[in-house]
């Protein structure tokens, strides 16, 4: 999925629901965030060293951290689809940021400037 | 000593969650009332027993090092889908008991009253896992 496509494309009245829905269950944000600096600890940080440094414990303990937080974004998505706060393509919008370094970063971002700009057009 | 401890442990979480899990599932199925304390039991212990089930599972599973062994994988994969069933129910448990709470009847409503096919997943899955952990095939 292009983000860029996204970013211009103007947000639907659907779209903003959802992602209102999205901002007042703060949780989901949170494991977004946690789950994107994970990732980018274990790609920028830990690899580096077990391949520059020769350290390979340093991929182990990153990549058990990024794993369990991942496998809880997961249940938080499969969690928040089931319940009707999320629809199926924002949860793949999610899922699809989530594997890319910065992409669970610039999702969360996404939602907040993107919602907070509506609700000012509308006051 | 501490295998029995953490096995112990493990256990004990793990009953504590599929019987809450089932618990929801079940509610949904029927005409319940009063949804909303067996939304806060789901949070505040089927959800927290879940988690305990995978720290001490996961501990186990280091202390023993079957964490090497390809069986532990599999079984893994499939209480990761059993989790994902829990989030599942949890998550049509709150959307309903909303519902319940914002129409005027406090019945379920009928679109998630029927049977959950969560309940034949988890009744296809327990068994595969607890084959798996029993027999340890590979």
């Amino acid at each position: 999925m292009d983000n860029a496509s996204h970013i211009s494309a103007p947000i639907t009245p659907a779209a903003k629901q959802h992602a209102t829905a999205l901002l007042a269950n703060p949780m989901i944000r949170y494991v977004l965030i946690a789950e994107s600096i994970t990732l980018l600890i274990l790609v920028f940080i830990a690899v580096p060293l077990k391949h520059l440094a020769g350290l390979p414990t340093a991929t182990k303990i990153a990549g058990s951290i990024h794993g369990i937080v991942f496998l809880y974004f997961l249940w938080i998505l499969i969690r928040a689809y089931s319940s009707g706060l999320l629809p199926w393509r924002l949860c793949l919008r999610l899922l699809i940021g989530s594997v890319i370094p910065f992409g669970g970063l610039f999702n969360e971002r996404w939602l907040r400037t993107h919602v907070s700009a509506q609700d000012k057009i509308q006051q | 000593m501490i295998y029995e401890l953490l096995k112990t442990l493990h256990l004990s979480s793990l009953f504590i969650w599929l019987g809450g899990t089932f618990g929801v599932a079940i509610a949904l199925m029927i005409q319940a009332k009063q949804l909303d304390s067996l939304r806060v039991w789901d949070r505040y212990v089927t959800s927290v027993a879940m988690v305990f089930s995978w720290v001490f599972g996961l501990t186990l599973a280091y202390y023993t090092g079957w964490i090497n062994s390809p069986w532990l994988w599999l079984k893994v994969f499939f209480v990761f889908m059993l989790s994902g069933v829990h989030g599942s129910l949890s998550g049509k448990l709150s959307s309903a008991d909303l519902e319940a709470t914002q129409g005027e009847s406090n019945m379920n409503p009928p679109s998630v009253r029927r049977i959950q096919p969560e309940l034949l997943v988890m009744l296809v899955f327990i068994p595969i896992i607890v084959s798996l952990v029993v027999f340890k095939p590979f």
